[in-house]
C-alpha cells in the first residue's frame, strides 16, 4: 500500500514528536533551556563576582582597609525574573545579603519568591543544595561568599541534578578562590558612553555595570560572540556587547525598572553578530 | 461570661455562664439589660467590672460539638450531635463495662467536667425518653430501665420534654395540657385532628412505639504502624532501617484510605525509661515515605535512645484526603524542551521543599514577602512565614523604578549642595566623602497620616563618583538626610 506524501510527512512529524517527548527529563539540553532563561544555562552554577567594592571602610591606621561587598543584585534579579517567566516555579533567595527590595521585582515573581535565612555556612550550603535539587524551583539566588571548593563542587552537582537556574553572588575579592562553578562573571560599576565608556546610548544618571565573563566550562563560551545593541526596539534593554570580547555594558532602564543580560553563553558563532529578541 | 448575637442593631444574649444566670440574666435579654443586672451581683466585681462578652459563632459551636461527639465515642460506639448543645449516644451493651448505668453516667459527667463542660445525662430505652429526662427530669432520677416504665417516668414532665415545636406546645397549653401525663390520658384518636402529626410521632418515639435511629459520627480510622524488637536496640542504623520499614507500612495504610498525613507522632518505647515522642507536621497531606523520612531522620539522629529501644510506633494525628491527580505524560512537554510539571505534582514538590526547609531552619527563617498598605518603602512589605494565611487586604506591591536593595534601616548621611535647595554635590557616608556626579529627584512619598504624623520624604537617586547609585531621602519634618538603598 502506498501512502500519500502528506500522510507520510504527518506520520514522520508525529514520530519525531513522540521520540522527543520520551527523552528522559534529565537529559534536556542546558543550552535550550538557557535561551528561555535570560540566555543563562540552567543546571549549571553561575558565580557573580562583584560588584567591585566602590566603598571602603577606613580602619584604624596600620590596618588594611576593609571593603564592603555589594552583591550584583541587578544581574541576579534579572536572571530570576527571566527564569520565572519561562514557566513559573519557585524563586529561592538564600542569605539576607542577596534579598532584593520587593518593589523592584514584578509582583508575580514576589508571590513565588521564598526568602531563606541561615545561621551557619553548613546550613547555607545545605539549603542551596536542597533548593537546587527540587523540581519545584526555577531559580536559586544565593549568598555564595566564603564557599570552599568542595562546597562549590557539591552545588555544581546539585545544580546538574535539578532544573533550576543557579546564581551565586560572591565578593569580588574572592576571585582567586578556587571554584567548581561552570560560569564565573565579574560585575563592575560601568561608565556611560558620554563619559568615555564602552559605547552605547547611556545617559549619565542611569546605573551602569560592566559585565565580564571570566570562565565558561562549556568550552565554546570564550569565542567572543557579539551582541551589539541587543534586542533593538525593546526599550527596556540597554546593552552594548563589543565584538571579539566577553565583556559588555548593561544599563538600568529607569522607565521599566529592568535590565537584561546580553550573555552570549552557548553561542557557537565566533564573530557573527546576533540579535536576541 | 455572655454570648451575644446582634439582631437588627440590638445585641441579644444567647448563652450565659452560671454566674450570670444566678444574677438573673436570661437568654433573649438585651446586652444592656444584662449588664445592668450583673454589677448588682457580688461575684461580678471579683474578677472584672465588665462581663466577658463574646459574639455568638454558630459554626464554631457546631464544630466544637462535633469534636465533643468524637471524644464521646470512648463511652459508646454510636454518638450523634443533637441540636446546638446535645449528644445522643447509643449505650446498648456498654453499661456492663462501667459496672452499671449509674456508674456510666457518673464517669461521663466527671470526664466532661474535666473538659469544663456541665452536663445533664440520662439513660432510657428510647432516645425520646432519655432526652426528656435529661432536659426536664429530676436530677436524682436519671435512669429508666424498662420500656414499660417510660409512661410513669415521663408523666410529671412538661409537654416540651417531648421535643415539640413551640407552636404545638402553645396549642397544648391553651387547652390546659401542661404535662405529659395529661397528654397521654387523652384518647389517641382525638389528637391528630387537633394537633399536628409531629405530636403523635414524638409521643410514639418517646414511648418506643415508633422507631428512632441516629446517624452516628463516623470516627476516622486510626492509622498506626508499630514494630517491636526482640530486645532493646541501640544501634542507630538498625533503628533507622526499622523506621524506614515502618514508614512503608504506615504510608501503605494511608494509601488504602486514599489519605495523606498532616501531622503524626513517632514514639520510641525505650527500655526502662520514658518514651521519646517525636511530633511532626507537614504543610500538605502526604503519604510519601521518602519525604516523611527526610523530615524524621534529623529528629531520630538527635533522639536519646538510652539503654535501647524496644518498640517503634508511628501514629497519625491528623489525616486528610489526598486529591487524585493526573500523572505527567511525557508527550505534554513543550517544544522548547522544558519539562512543564503537572500542577498538582508541582504543588507537592513545593510543599515538600518548604517542609524540609522549615523543619531544619525554623519557620522564622523561611519567609515570603507580604504586601502592606503603605507608601513608605520599609513598610510596603513584610516578611511572613511561608505557611502564614494569605492577607485579605487588597495591598499589592507595585513594581516601580526602585533600588535593587533597601537597607535594614535608613542610614544618616551628610549632604552638601552648592546652592540652598540645589542639587546634591557631595555626600559624607560611612566615613567617606563622596562626590556626586548626577542627581535625580525629588520623588515625594508620604506615610499614612491617619496612623502616624511622620510627614513626607523627598527621595533622590544620586550617582557617586565611584559608580554606585544611592537612594537618598530628606525627611520633611526634621530636614535630615538618610541613605535608604542602592542599585547594585
Amino acid at each position: 500500500m502506498k501512502l500519500p506524501r502528506e500522510q507520510l510527512e504527518a506520520l514522520s512529524q508525529r514520530l519525531r514528536e513522540v521520540s522527543q517527548a520520551w527523552r528522559p527529563e534529565g537529559e534536556e539540553d542546558a543550552k535550550a533551556v538557557a535561551t528561555a532563561a535570560g540566555l543563562l544555562p540552567r543546571r549549571r552554577l553561575h558565580e557573580w563576582l562583584g560588584v567591585t567594592s566602590p566603598l571602603k571602610t577606613e580602619e584604624p591606621q596600620g590596618r588594611a582597609e576593609r571593603t564592603i561587598w555589594v552583591p550584583a543584585m541587578a544581574m541576579l534579579m534579572e536572571g530570576a525574573i527571566k527564569a520565572w517567566s519561562s514557566g513559573g516555579g519557585l524563586v529561592i533567595w538564600i542569605g539576607s545579603a542577596v534579598w532584593p527590595y520587593g518593589a523592584s521585582l514584578p509582583a508575580a515573581v514576589i508571590g513565588d519568591s521564598v526568602m531563606v535565612q541561615t545561621q551557619s555556612m553548613a546550613d547555607r550550603v545545605w539549603a542551596i543544595d536542597l533548593a537546587l535539587r527540587s523540581k519545584a524551583v526555577t531559580a536559586v539566588i544565593a549568598d555564595g561568599s566564603g564557599l570552599t571548593l568542595p562546597a562549590t563542587r557539591r552545588l555544581q552537582l546539585a545544580a546538574e541534578a535539578g532544573r533550576a537556574l543557579a546564581l551565586l553572588a560572591r565578593p569580588s575579592h574572592e576571585m582567586k578562590q578556587r571554584s567548581a562553578a561552570a560560569y564565573r562573571w565579574l560585575v563592575r560599576h560601568g561608565r556611560s558612553a558620554g563619559e568615555g565608556g564602552e559605547g552605547g546610548q547611556f545617559s549619565r544618571d542611569r546605573p551602569c555595570w560592566s559585565v565580564e565573563l571570566l570562565r565558561g566550562k562549556e568550552g565554546r563560551l570564550m569565542n567572543g560572540s557579539v551582541v551589539e545593541g541587543a534586542t533593538s526596539g525593546s526599550e527596556r534593554l540597554n546593552v552594548t556587547w563589543p565584538s571579539q570580547a566577553a565583556r559588555g555594558l548593561v544599563e538600568w532602564h529607569h522607565g521599566q525598572g529592568l535590565i537584561s543580560l546580553p550573555a552570549v553563553v552557548g553561542s557557537t558563532t565566533a564573530t557573527a553578530q546576533k540579535q536576541f529578541a | 461570661m455572655l454570648i451575644v448575637r446582634t439582631v437588627a442593631h440590638r445585641q441579644l444574649v444567647v448563652r450565659t455562664c452560671a454566674l450570670a444566670m444566678k444574677a438573673g440574666v436570661k437568654p433573649g435579654m438585651t446586652l444592656a439589660h444584662a449588664r445592668a443586672l450583673l454589677p448588682a451581683h457580688p461575684m461580678a466585681h471579683q474578677e472584672a467590672d465588665e462581663p466577658c462578652v463574646h459574639e455568638h459563632d454558630p459554626q464554631r459551636d457546631r464544630q466544637s460539638l462535633a469534636r465533643l461527639a468524637r471524644w464521646a465515642t470512648r463511652f459508646a460506639p454510636k454518638v450523634q450531635p443533637d441540636g446546638e448543645d446535645g449528644l445522643l449516644m447509643d449505650v446498648t451493651g456498654c453499661a456492663h463495662l462501667y459496672q452499671g448505668e449509674q456508674k456510666l453516667i457518673t464517669q461521663l459527667i466527671q470526664a466532661l467536667a474535666q473538659l469544663k463542660f456541665t452536663a445533664l445525662v440520662a439513660i432510657a430505652p428510647t432516645f425520646g425518653a432519655a432526652w426528656a429526662l435529661a432536659h426536664h427530669g429530676d436530677p436524682h432520677r436519671r435512669i429508666i430501665d424498662r420500656l414499660d416504665q417510660i409512661p410513669a417516668a415521663l408523666s410529671p414532665l412538661p409537654v416540651e420534654a417531648l421535643r415539640l415545636d413551640e407552636e404545638t406546645a402553645d396549642n397544648l397549653r391553651e387547652v390546659a395540657v401542661r404535662h405529659i401525663g395529661q397528654l397521654l390520658s387523652i384518647p389517641r384518636r382525638l389528637l391528630p385532628s387537633r394537633f399536628s402529626e409531629d405530636l403523635m410521632l414524638r409521643i410514639d418515639q418517646a414511648l418506643g412505639l415508633a422507631m428512632e435511629t441516629i446517624d452516628p459520627m463516623r470516627v476516622p480510622q486510626a492509622v498506626i504502624a508499630q514494630r517491636s524488637f526482640e530486645g532493646p536496640v541501640r544501634d542507630a542504623k538498625t533503628i533507622a532501617l526499622a523506621t524506614r520499614q515502618l514508614l512503608d507500612d504506615f504510608t501503605q495504610k494511608l494509601h488504602q484510605l486514599e489519605s495523606g498525613v498532616l501531622s503524626l507522632q513517632m514514639t520510641l518505647h525505650r527500655y526502662e525509661a520514658d518514651v521519646v515522642l517525636i511530633p511532626l507536621s507537614v504543610s500538605r497531606p502526604t503519604r510519601d515515605a521518602r519525604h516523611l523520612w527526610q523530615l524524621l531522620s534529623p529528629h531520630l539522629e538527635r533522639a536519646n535512645v538510652g539503654h535501647g529501644v524496644e518498640m517503634l510506633e508511628l501514629r497519625a494525628i491528623s489525616v486528610a484526603k489526598v486529591a487524585h491527580h493526573q500523572l505527567h505524560h511525557p508527550q505534554w512537554s513543550t517544544c522548547d524542551g522544558a519539562a512543564p510539571m503537572n500542577e498538582a505534582i508541582s504543588e507537592q514538590e513545593r510543599a515538600r521543599l518548604m517542609d524540609v526547609l522549615v523543619h531544619r531552619l525554623g519557620p522564622d527563617h523561611v519567609t515570603q514577602l507580604e504586601p502592606m498598605e503603605s507608601h513608605l518603602p520599609e513598610r510596603a512589605a513584610r516578611l511572613v512565614p511561608v505557611d502564614h494565611p494569605p492577607l485579605t487586604s487588597p495591598a499589592r506591591i507595585t513594581s516601580h523604578d526602585r533600588p535593587t536593595q533597601l537597607f535594614d534601616s535608613p542610614e544618616p548621611i551628610a549632604v552638601h549642595a552648592l546652592t540652598p535647595d540645589g542639587p546634591v554635590s557631595l555626600v559624607q557616608w560611612r566615613g567617606q566623602s563622596l562626590r556626586v556626579e548626577s542627581c535625580r529627584g525629588p520623588e515625594r512619598l508620604t506615610s499614612q497620616w491617619w496612623r502616624e504624623p511622620t510627614g513626607s520624604r523627598d527621595y533622590f537617586a544620586v550617582r557617586l563618583h565611584t559608580g554606585l547609585h544611592l537612594w537618598l531621602f530628606r525627611d520633611a519634618r526634621s530636614c535630615r538626610w538618610f541613605a535608604h538603598g542602592w542599585w547594585a
